[in-house]
């Protein structure tokens, strides 16, 4: 019994002490981090839209109750560049985060996949070969590439892309 | 065993990559470029040290049959530490790395020296023991990560990853010169005249970037050590056989020695 509760205790104090350590670092570290991860979002901003890196953006985001986070990107005339929509799809594989770059005149700028756990060869070849083809088509039409090897991070792709034209044209298409 | 040899078997002697094939995982999938296989090393070197003086720390405290998780503990806590600060501190390395550094707790290396030194020795011993192996593995990693970029690139970067040192990347080594001595040769052939405008990378394997090139460049690097030591061993062994050759000889000759001398004796 007295060897039992030595060995809950050595571990309960190993337990705390770890605990500590990681709640210290990531107090520590948690402001760096998210600053670090939003100039990476805003990276991926100005790539969707094709903007140089010196390009001073403004974004008002919001989360909409679908899951889809709607990003309208604005110059420094105030006149509004495009809407980013970012979702994260769940399938058998893994998540996987996707954004995509809407004009205001309806045309689908760029696609990417900002993070992802599916096979990394799946999304390589979705990224090499899938994505572009979705760029300046019609957000009113849009032709999916139906012969692909890597069907379920396609499909999350398709997904996303349908969700996000789907609100656009219900809500922003006649802007 | 003294301090300076406990610090330096990990480099050539007790190699993790090159003799014992410990770390195996990250050696192949993290050593694409020179610079992600010095990052993926110096994350090993803190977790390593920093977990090899907590374990020793603790040897005398923490009870046999708990003995594996405990150490998986402390070094998963090293590892989220290590993460966390990466992300803070050297963002685009954490992107590259991804995944590979949760997967530091599950090195056997580290888990290894845990278990086979750090809980048997003291903490200064183990702290060198933790630092020699884990600068020792960084070293591999940064030879595979340095014959796979040049391979695959022709050159060698450094600042895409790592932010220390440099505002922005660097190249650090280059063989376009190649390209331009090729070309200058070329044109010193009489009514020969021709202007190339490539760079290394044109004619580089692109292959060796990719998970097949990483198991070539091991391969390759491992039978160049290999064949070093068999070399070595080999000239060990001669030098031993012309020894005992050669204590054979004085032996005879003593022999012979002694026996002229008793036949004349006896003459």
């Amino acid at each position: 019994m007295g060897s039992k509760f030595k060995t809950a205790l050595v571990l309960l104090v190993i337990g705390a002490i770890s605990g500590f350590l990681i709640w210290g670092t990531n107090e520590l570290s948690k402001d760096g981090i998210l600053e670090n991860r939003e100039i990476r979002e805003q990276g991926y901003y100005k790539e969707l839209f094709n903007l140089d890196d010196d390009f001073v953006i403004t974004f008002t985001k919001e989360i909409l109750e679908s899951g889809l986070e709607e990003v309208e990107l604005v110059d420094a005339n105030s006149d509004v560049i495009g809407y980013i929509y970012k979702m994260t799809d769940t399938n058998a594989y893994g998540d996987i985060v996707i954004l995509v770059g809407i004009d205001t005149n309806g045309v689908i700028k760029n696609v990417i996949i900002s993070s992802s756990t599916n096979t990394p060869t799946y999304v390589k070849a979705v990224k090499d070969d899938n994505l572009a083809g979705l760029t300046n088509q019609n957000a009113n039409d849009v032709d999916y590439d139906d012969v692909t090897s890597a069907t379920f991070t396609y499909g999350s792709v398709k997904k996303v892309v349908d969700a996000s034209v789907e609100y656009y044209l219900l809500n922003r298409g006649d802007e | 065993m003294s301090k300076k040899e406990n610090f330096l078997k990990g480099f050539f002697k007790e190699n993790p990559i090159f003799v014992f094939l410990l770390g195996m995982c990250p050696a192949l999938a993290t050593t694409s470029t020179f610079e992600t296989a010095l990052g993926m090393g110096i994350l090993v070197v803190f977790v390593l040290t920093m977990s090899n003086i907590v374990v020793s720390l603790l040897r005398n405290l923490i009870p046999n049959d708990v003995r594996t998780p405990s150490y998986i503990v402390v070094i998963a806590t090293f590892v989220t530490i290590v993460g966390m600060l990466t992300e803070w501190k050297a963002y685009a390395l954490y992107e590259a790395l991804g995944v590979f550094i949760p997967l530091i707790v599950v090195n056997c290396l580290i888990l290894g020296r845990a278990e086979s030194f750090a809980s048997k020795n003291k903490v200064v011993d183990s702290a060198i023991d933790g630092l020699g192996m884990g600068l020792g593995f960084t070293f591999a990693l940064v030879v595979i990560g340095f014959v796979r970029e040049l391979l695959s690139t022709g050159s060698i970067m450094y600042g895409n990853y790592l932010p220390f040192f440099v505002d922005k990347p660097i190249y650090l080594f280059t063989f376009d010169w190649l390209i331009d001595g090729v070309v200058y040769l070329i044109n010193l052939i009489p009514n020969i005249s021709i202007l190339v405008n490539g760079s290394i990378e044109d004619v580089a394997i692109p292959m060796f970037a990719l998970p097949a090139g990483a198991f070539i460049a091991l391969g390759l690097i491992l039978s160049f050590i290999q064949s070093k030591q068999v070399k070595k061993a080999e000239k060990l062994e001669a030098e031993r056989k012309a020894l005992i050759a050669e204590k054979r000889r004085i032996a005879l000759e003593k022999k012979k020695a002694a026996a002229l001398k008793k036949v004349g004796e006896s003459a």
